[in-house]
């Protein structure tokens, strides 16, 4: 049988994509700089308007959680949940871990002690670095992929559509011309998006590896690692994405999650285990009261360092969180039919949340009594290269070889697991729904994902990362809306019938 | 002198996003000459 011609979508998505990769790799600190100063043109111009919009689906979210929307099935009224709520809530974990928690969970809280420290005594600035972290990490950045998950899921499984964004739009606003032509493009921004955000974790991850690994090999400089880590984790995800693993890929990114929850306890029991416990009870305090108001913060009033900080995390996280929101939004609604909308946003917003308060408190609190207590050995090194903080902090446990290798590891198959993943997505939304998407086109996306973490790489600067990842997901800030007006348009439809 | 323009435009541009949302909001969407298919997949599968 003659395979089909690909669909546009998927020739422009491709060709895009390949585009970025082709630049990134000819003249990575071209498009660094680009990518730079576009995003600080937007963040200084819309900063106040991410912020409104990122608290707004807060809002929204716990709206329709306590609404009697909230009743309403993800499927038939007569659908039962397809996993037991427990296997559900593991699998809501591991699409919040990521090698982005290993790669921040100590060197993100010290990064904002050591700019708060310059305002604030010591022990307020911990705190501020501490619950900044958790705001980042928080119920707002769970509240971005809950509600895109649920208007995936909802037009999905009630509403019989595909697991695109396009759905929403030609559901709701009809199947005209133009309708069509928005749903098309929004299909198109989200492929482009999660390609970039993957290939940054990627990138990430690569930069990661390499660190742990020449501290354990006792090599130098870990730049002459870069092209073999690279290489090797290519191998690694190009085979499964060929071959579908099935089983075999949910079993390494299990793995790779016990690997990071037992590393969190160990640390829990071997280090300052109280002083810990201290700073998570009285980080989630102060997290869960004034996570609202913070949520509205535009870092107005203060000077550049302040203002540079807050674009470079919070505002960054946010539109990071908007990039992968498609990503993991399809991944979360497949894993969520049945479930009732207020079950689906109670566990996908407070579950993960609450894991995050528990790892960064740990890996935090770690920091901060490096610092505070003790010879703040990993303050220097966070300053100097936030990639060694973590390898840095298990060092100074027992059997510290054994749990960097196991970092290591957990990285490496973080990654590979979540390439694989966004493989398939990227061919299923680029094949307009087909949940099975060829092996051909699945390789041709892990070719064009691992072109576009090259380019990330030779970029070099983590920073310069995130504000190419930024870019290509800007609009996001502007898709979301639309998309959370189409379902309540929906369910106020459904409601009425 | 241009980043104030450049700042007031891409403001401008959020105004006016603004705006069309609550346009969307509050007058509904666009009559359209082919309305989409309103029956659920719940009323699919009873009609089934």
């Amino acid at each position: 049988m003659k395979p089909a011609s690909p669909s546009p979508l998927l020739v422009i998505a491709l060709t895009i994509s390949a585009a970025i990769a082709a630049w990134g790799i000819v003249d990575p600190q071209g498009l660094g700089r680009l990518a730079s100063a576009a995003v600080a043109t937007q963040f200084n111009s819309r900063g106040w308007f991410i912020m409104l919009e990122v608290s707004g689906l807060l809002f929204v979210t716990l709206y329709l959680a306590l609404s009697r929307f909230g009743d309403i099935r993800l499927g038939p009224d007569e659908a039962e949940p397809e996993f037991s709520t427990p296997a559900w809530i593991a699998m809501l974990f591991a699409a919040g871990m990521g090698v982005g928690l290993l790669f921040y969970g100590a060197a993100e809280p010290l990064t904002h002690f050591e700019v708060l420290r310059q305002y604030n005594p010591d022990p307020m600035a911990a705190g501020h670095a501490l619950f900044i972290t958790y705001l980042n990490w928080g119920f707002h950045a769970w509240a971005i992929y809950a509600i895109v998950g649920l208007v995936i899921a909802y037009f999905a499984y009630r509403r019989g559509r595909t697991l695109l964004l396009s759905a929403p739009v030609t559901e709701t606003l009809g199947e005209a011309r133009w309708t069509k032509s928005l749903g098309w493009v929004f299909d198109l921004l989200s492929i482009v998006a999660i390609a970039v955000g993957l290939a940054g974790s990627l990138a990430m991850g690569v930069f990661q590896i390499q660190t742990g690994l020449a501290g354990l090999i006792g090599v130098a400089s870990p730049g002459v690692l870069t092209l073999p880590v690279f290489a090797l984790l290519c191998v690694a995800y190009i085979i499964p994405l060929r071959r579908d693993l099935g089983e075999g890929m949910s079993l390494l990114s299990n793995i790779a999650m016990l690997i990071a929850v037992g590393m969190m306890v160990y640390l829990l029991i071997l280090g300052p285990t109280s002083f810990m416990m201290d700073g998570i009870v009285s980080g989630f305090g102060r997290y869960l009261f004034g996570v609202l108001p913070a949520g509205f913060s535009t870092a107005e009033f203060f000077d550049d360092i302040i203002v540079d900080w807050f674009h470079g995390w919070t505002l960054n996280y946010m539109i990071w969180w908007l990039a992968w929101s498609p990503f993991v939004g399809i991944f979360i609604a497949r894993i969520s039919r049945g479930r009732t909308i207020r079950e689906f946003l109670v566990g996908v917003i407070v579950a993960p949340t609450l894991f995050s308060i528990l790892w960064f408190g740990i890996f935090g609190g770690l920091g901060f009594y490096d610092t505070l207590r003790q010879d703040g050995t990993l303050s220097a090194v966070n300053a100097e290269n936030l990639d060694a903080t973590t390898f840095a902090l298990l060092a100074k446990f027992p059997l510290g070889g054994v749990t960097q290798i196991a970092t290591v590891l957990a990285a490496f198959l973080f990654v590979v697991t979540s390439v694989v993943s966004a493989g398939f997505t990227l061919a299923m939304i680029g094949t307009g729904g087909d949940e099975n998407p060829s092996p051909r086109i699945r390789t041709i996306w892990g070719i064009i994902l691992g072109a576009l973490g090259l380019a990330m790489i030779l970029v070099g600067d983590i920073s310069v990362v995130r504000s190419i990842i930024a870019l290509s997901a800007m609009a996001f800030v502007f898709i979301v809306p639309i998309l959370v007006i189409c379902l309540f348009k929906s369910l106020s439809r459904e409601d009425r019938t | 002198m241009s980043g104030q323009f450049v700042d007031t435009m891409l403001n401008v541009v959020v105004f006016a996003y603004i705006g069309f949302l609550i346009w969307l909001i509050f007058t509904g969407f666009p009559k359209t000459s082919k309305p989409a298919d309103s029956e659920t997949q719940a009323e699919r599968h009873q009609n089934e």
